[in-house]
């Protein structure tokens, strides 16, 4: 089941030959939620943008992660409103020319897998839509998550904001500073004959060159740790790699709807199905008569 | 499903007390023209069976469905007995499972309804969404005559929901003088003043309406058996602006007369002098043309209709109860507002 808010990403469910909701601007986390509850059997997807997950639907979004709902969320970054022909979107950079910030937008950009991490996500990734390879690994691992999964994908606009994450698309750069995480592995980035690493020092992450540090000093990916993947995912270019892969994976975390669906049970097996009168007193009709005859 | 609990408004407005101005916005508060069904309960009790009675609207006709309940209700209360869960009708729904000759927009005769396809049902994948869909096959379609046909369709299905109207209950004689139209938690108070007047001898009945859109197949029909329609309600005439044209067209088809008059009223409190305008007004109307009259009523709910009705002149009685009536009146404390109404009625 796919289900969608509004936008390029949300046209998404007509591309796919399954059931698919296209709902309200920026409201899929809550129709997901809602369909999960009543039918928690089913494998749900959301599919949103920077826009309708992070400015129209971003409170929908925070409670369907704080939540847990067991529903795998694409979100579509490509730092621009292209459906409605080019406007900047929560994740557009700051100075950013666009129709509706003719001198440069004022905003500063929005980091949606920080956002993710903060409203308590158990599972956080990020990839981007030129390498399919990657983007299929990914998907596949969040699909497989249970609770709730978010995915970044750095997603080009190539009519309203060309070149969006050109900082991984061009060549030279994509080197400088891809760094694809695996768990249980020290973080590293760079070209092969030159690979960087990172060290913390405190709480601070330092790029050093890997051939000048002893291996055991180097960061290794934990990706069942939300600290760390907070830190992972303020990273971003010229000072630091791109980090892309799978930052945070809770696993055995209890979902939403188990909650619910227990409650459920529970004050069924408890009370009876049906209203319960636990609480309640009868009127009798003679009795009240009597009272409002004195 | 939507339960809007009304208080006053505009925006925060009266927090926690109580009003029915929600009523136009529940019926054409949207973009473009998406009717819904729109109930309401009279009674705390009866806030079960709207409920109830909203979930099986919305899955027979499958159309959304706006309770409007309002702060009067929601906090108050009243003895209520607790229905045996199996003596309440079924509320049947029938999923679609076969695949052959299947489409998403496909609809039943009788409803309008889309067929119900659980998500998951093998073969029977679709998509629904907001966007403006063709009908039958479900395909994206911006084409202006089916979207014409789409409109159409759409404010047909709720206008069906008519036919799961029960006839209208009166309150009083199915004839006669006054007719008093409410709706929503003002029950208690409407049924309390018109039985008051009616203990005094007076020619009035009463209505509630719970179903506010559509609108009872049957009233017109009672409309037209009164001579003249108060409709009171906790805002400054909403309900009044539907029924006024309903029962203008009921007439006109068949008496060919534009019967129907409403004055535009607002008051923060009730004026008992309103039918003693009304009815000058009234002399001028040889035919037994129904009149409503729309009111402004501010008021706790269970204050405000008691003074009013005392205060109706009977049209075949004379100076003796007229004097009857102001009698009755200088005895409220609205007596002294009462030039004012009425300088306030002449310019409406």
């Amino acid at each position: 089941m796919f289900i969608s808010g509004i936008g390029c990403s949300s046209r998404f469910p007509y591309y796919m030959n399954t059931y698919g909701f296209h709902t309200i601007h920026g409201r899929a986390p809550a129709l997901a939620t809602g369909l999960k509850l009543a039918r928690p059997e089913l494998k749900v997807f959301v599919v949103t943008g920077d826009g309708d997950g992070l400015s129209i639907g971003g409170n929908h979004l925070l409670h369907v992660l704080r939540r847990n709902v067991d529903v795998t969320i694409l979100l579509f970054n490509n730092r621009i409103y292209g459906l409605t022909k080019g406007q900047y979107s929560p994740t557009s950079e700051l100075g950013k020319v666009t129709k509706s910030t003719p001198m440069g937008s004022a905003d500063r950009p929005l980091s949606p897998c920080s956002f993710a991490l903060a409203a308590g996500a158990t599972y956080v990734a990020r990839t981007v839509d030129r390498n399919i390879a990657h983007m299929e690994e990914t998907l596949r691992s969040a699909s497989a998550h249970k609770g709730a999964a978010f995915v970044e994908i750095l997603q080009n606009c190539n009519v309203y904001n060309d070149l969006a994450w050109n900082v991984l698309y061009d060549k030279e750069s994509k080197i400088l500073h891809e760094c694809r995480l695996e768990h249980g592995k020290p973080i590293m980035f760079g070209p092969p004959d030159d690979r960087r690493g990172l060290v913390l020092e405190g709480v601070k992450p330092k790029v050093v060159k890997v051939k000048d540090v002893p291996e055991s000093t180097l960061w290794v990916h934990d990706s069942s740790d939300r600290a760390t993947a907070m830190l992972l995912a303020q990273l971003w270019a010229p000072d630091y790699p791109i980090p892309l892969g799978t930052l945070l994976s809770l696993e055995g975390e209890t979902t939403y709807e188990e909650i619910l669906v227990q409650q459920e049970q529970k004050a069924i097996s408890d009370r009876g199905p049906g209203i319960s009168r636990s609480s309640s007193w009868q009127a009798r009709p003679g009795r009240s008569a009597e009272q409002a005859g004195r | 499903m939507i339960f809007d609990i009304q208080r006053g408004g505009p925006s925060t407005g009266l927090p926690t007390k109580t009003e029915q101005a929600d009523l136009m916005q529940a019926l054409y508060g949207r973009n473009s023209e998406s009717p819904i069904v729109v109930i309401a309960p009279c009674t705390p009790g009866d806030c079960f069976y709207i409920a109830y009675e909203a979930i099986r609207i919305a899955i027979k006709y499958m159309v959304p469905v706006m309770v409007l309940s309002d702060g009067y209700l929601a906090n108050g209360s009243e003895p209520w007995l607790i229905p045996d869960v199996k003596t309440l009708p079924d509320i049947p729904v029938a999923f679609r499972t076969e695949t052959e000759g299947f489409a998403p927009y496909l609809r039943d005769a009788a409803t309008l309804a889309r067929p119900w396809v659980r998500p998951g049902t093998p073969g029977l994948e679709h998509r629904i969404g907001g966007i403006e869909k063709e009908d039958v096959t479900g395909n994206i379609s911006y084409d202006a005559e089916n979207h014409d046909h789409m409109v159409r369709t759409r404010a047909e299905k709720v206008r069906r929901v008519a036919q799961e109207i029960p006839p209208t209950s009166i309150n009083g004689p199915d004839s006669g003088e006054v007719l008093v139209v409410g709706w929503g938690g003002t029950y208690g108070a409407i049924t309390a003043a018109v039985e008051e007047a009616q203990m005094e001898g007076k020619a009035v009945a009463s209505i509630h309406i719970r179903h506010l859109n559509p609108l009872p197949p049957d009233l017109g029909q009672i409309l037209r058996q009164y001579r003249r329609v108060l409709v009171p309600e906790i805002n400054s005439g909403q309900l009044v602006r539907c029924c006024a044209p309903s029962i203008s067209s009921t007439r006109w088809d068949s008496t060919g007369s534009a019967a129907c008059r409403w004055r535009a009223r607002k008051s923060s409190r009730p004026s008992i002098n309103f039918w003693r305008q009304s009815s000058e007004h009234g002399h001028g109307y040889a035919r037994r043309d129904a009149e409503v009259h729309e009111e402004g009523l501010r008021v706790r709910p269970g204050r405000s209709l008691v003074p009013r009705l005392r205060g109706l002149r009977h049209p075949e009685r004379g100076a003796e109860d007229d004097a009857r009536a102001s009698a009755s009146r200088r005895k409220t404390s609205c007596s002294s507002r009462g030039s004012a109404a009425r300088a306030g009625f002449r310019t409406t």
